[in-house]
């Protein structure tokens, strides 16, 4: 979802206005740093291993384990005939397995600001502390350039989405859920 | 941690799997399975592109009601 307010101006048409959008991709990083960036990842699937677009079946979280922390940016690759892309949301929606917790760095106070890329771990996250919402926050919970109230007003990318899933013996393994990540783009 | 960060950053499209050794080399390649550079809307594919285009308008007719 996002929220747009395009300028009317200079004799711009609807057909110009449709193909102005800004072009917005999830990318992740892992590996030592200053590691891999892989752009446009095509899922977020989380298990035993530290690699992007993972297979979790033949990866699995042994009950009780954490999932490798994943490290994501929301990069704006063009800026189309926006000004500015703010407001940065992220949550899950969709249930995990058993009692499993999802946390993150993501959080509408307190915000931690720009972490530095550091190798994913699969012990307890210490940057990822706080329960992944699961229906969009009131206001932005990832920042930009280390403040929830920054914006893009070029391309570029915004601070890592840092997260996690912790799960305890009695979970079983498994569960599908989906990540949303929404931002608002300005004219 | 310093020996970490002498390690050069490598840039991977997740679409067809090419290796970069920038960003704006990333961003520039013609993605041989989508057919579009990076900075195109429809290198994200038609879903991106339709939510896209749906944003937009959703916009616009916000826009055009403010102007009233």
């Amino acid at each position: 979802m996002r929220a747009l307010y395009l300028n009317t101006c200079l004799g711009i048409n609807k057909v110009d206005r449709l193909y102005h959008a800004a072009t917005v991709e999830i990318d992740e990083r892992n590996g030592a740093p200053a590691g891999t960036l892989t752009h446009n990842i095509t899922n977020t699937n989380m298990g035993s291993v530290d690699s992007v677009n993972l297979d979790p079946v033949a990866n699995p979280v042994t009950p009780g384990n954490n999932t490798y922390e994943k490290w994501q940016q929301i990069h704006v690759t063009a800026m189309g005939g926006s000004s500015q892309i703010n407001n940065l949301k992220i949550w899950r929606t969709g249930a995990l397995g058993g009692s499993a917790t999802h946390v993150t760095n993501a959080r509408t106070s307190s915000y931690g600001g720009a972490a530095t890329y550091a190798t994913p771990i699969a012990t307890a996250s210490t940057l990822a502390t706080q329960t992944m919402p699961t229906s969009a926050p009131g206001t932005a919970n990832l920042g930009i350039g280390g403040s929830l109230a920054g914006a893009l007003t070029a391309t570029g990318s915004s601070d890592y989405l840092i997260h996690q899933i912790q799960t305890n013996s009695a979970d079983t393994a498994g569960s599908t859920s989906t990540m949303n990540y929404q931002y608002d783009e300005v004219a | 941690m310093a020996d970490e960060q002498l390690l050069p950053e490598v840039h991977a499209c997740g679409q067809c799997e090419e290796q970069f050794e920038t960003e704006d080399q990333y961003l520039d390649h013609e993605c041989p399975a989508t057919g579009f550079t990076p900075r195109d809307p429809e290198h994200l594919g038609d879903e991106f592109k339709a939510v896209s285009e749906a944003a937009l308008a959703r916009g616009a007719a916000q826009k055009e009601k403010e102007e009233e």
